[in-house]
């Protein structure tokens, strides 16, 4: 009792909230992300930059510093923000193979813009939501290349200047989209079932 | 300022549900499921994690139903055993005899 006198469970249910809502749209895996946390919202805070390192299969961090005026920074030097770079197979295999049915002409132009735009407003849609991104904090662009295993990508940058709040949020969203992309490949698979497996078979 | 609080019927406040007026409608399952599984679990001094949950048995409008009763009906219990813990505690101090006062 005393330690749900001393919790602050109404900011847990508000990532509860927003754990439910990634849920409903397909990222079943913010449930096994998130499944060692408690109420205690507190200590949860401290170590909320470590869940985005794992938000994607593959993520890679760059700090950008300030330069001084001979454009020399070190370690030192102020942090002027990250630039995050998230990628995964499914998300790149996902793009190889919707241009390869393009290319085979399985599917016509419209399908296939149609089919890249579904994605690319899917991914808008949950960036653009999160508090990061609406108070200025946060910068995201994506590309959808397709030569090398990580070449698809989504780059998130976060200005510490700005106070990037709410972390949770855009971790939720990438577990979200990283997901939507494994599902949209497996149905792409399982409706166009003989193209070649790999991206290094077709490359 | 008086604070009483009867620890059964304090307890009983927070497990069981405050029954509805019969014009609005029941608590749904996924609202109960929340209930026992986050607060009951939490008042019991259990353990609880995320991964306890099942979030297919409930809906995102069980989860803000269930908000809006915390807030409305647990939050203001819970922050009056809070602060009486508070008191106790800084009571504690003075009187555990560690302290002399001259």
């Amino acid at each position: 009792m005393k330690k749900l006198c001393s919790t602050n469970i109404s900011a847990f249910f508000n990532i509860l909230q927003a754990m439910k809502k990634a849920y409903d749209a397909g990222g079943i895996s913010v449930a096994k992300a998130y499944a060692q946390l408690d109420a205690d919202i507190e200590s949860y805070y401290e170590t909320e930059m470590e869940h985005l390192y794992d938000a994607a299969e593959f993520v890679k961090e760059k700090v950008i510093y300030m330069r001084d005026e001979n454009g020399n920074f070190d370690e030192d030097s102020e942090a002027l923000y990250s630039e995050f770079f998230f990628s995964s197979t499914d998300m790149t295999e996902y793009y190889r193979r919707l241009y390869q049915l393009y290319k085979d002409r399985q599917i016509s132009g419209k399908e296939y813009r149609m089919k890249r735009c579904e994605m690319a407003d899917f991914v808008k849609r949950w960036l653009y939501n999160t508090d990061c991104y609406i108070c200025g904090g946060m910068g995201c662009y994506m590309r959808t290349k397709i030569n090398h295993k990580y070449a698809s990508s989504i780059l998130i940058y976060l200005d510490y200047n700005m106070g990037c709040c709410n972390l949770t949020g855009v971790v939720i969203a990438l577990i979200t989209i990283f997901d939507a992309y494994t599902r949209k490949l497996r149905e792409l698979k399982m409706q166009y079932a003989d193209m070649p497996e790999t991206l290094e078979a077709a490359l | 300022m008086e604070m009483e609080l009867n620890k059964q019927s304090f307890y009983d406040s927070i497990v069981k549900l405050r029954s509805r007026p019969k014009k609005e409608r029941e608590y749904s399952k996924g609202f109960r499921y929340l209930h026992d599984t986050i607060i009951v679990q939490m008042v019991n001094d259990k353990d609880f994690k995320v991964g306890d949950l099942d979030f297919l048995k409930f809906t995102c409008d069980d989860l803000q139903d269930y908000m809006e009763y915390f807030e409305e009906t647990i939050c203001p219990k819970l922050d009056s055993a809070g602060k009486l813990f508070d008191i106790i505690r800084r009571a504690e101090g003075i009187f555990s005899g560690k302290r002399t006062y001259y």
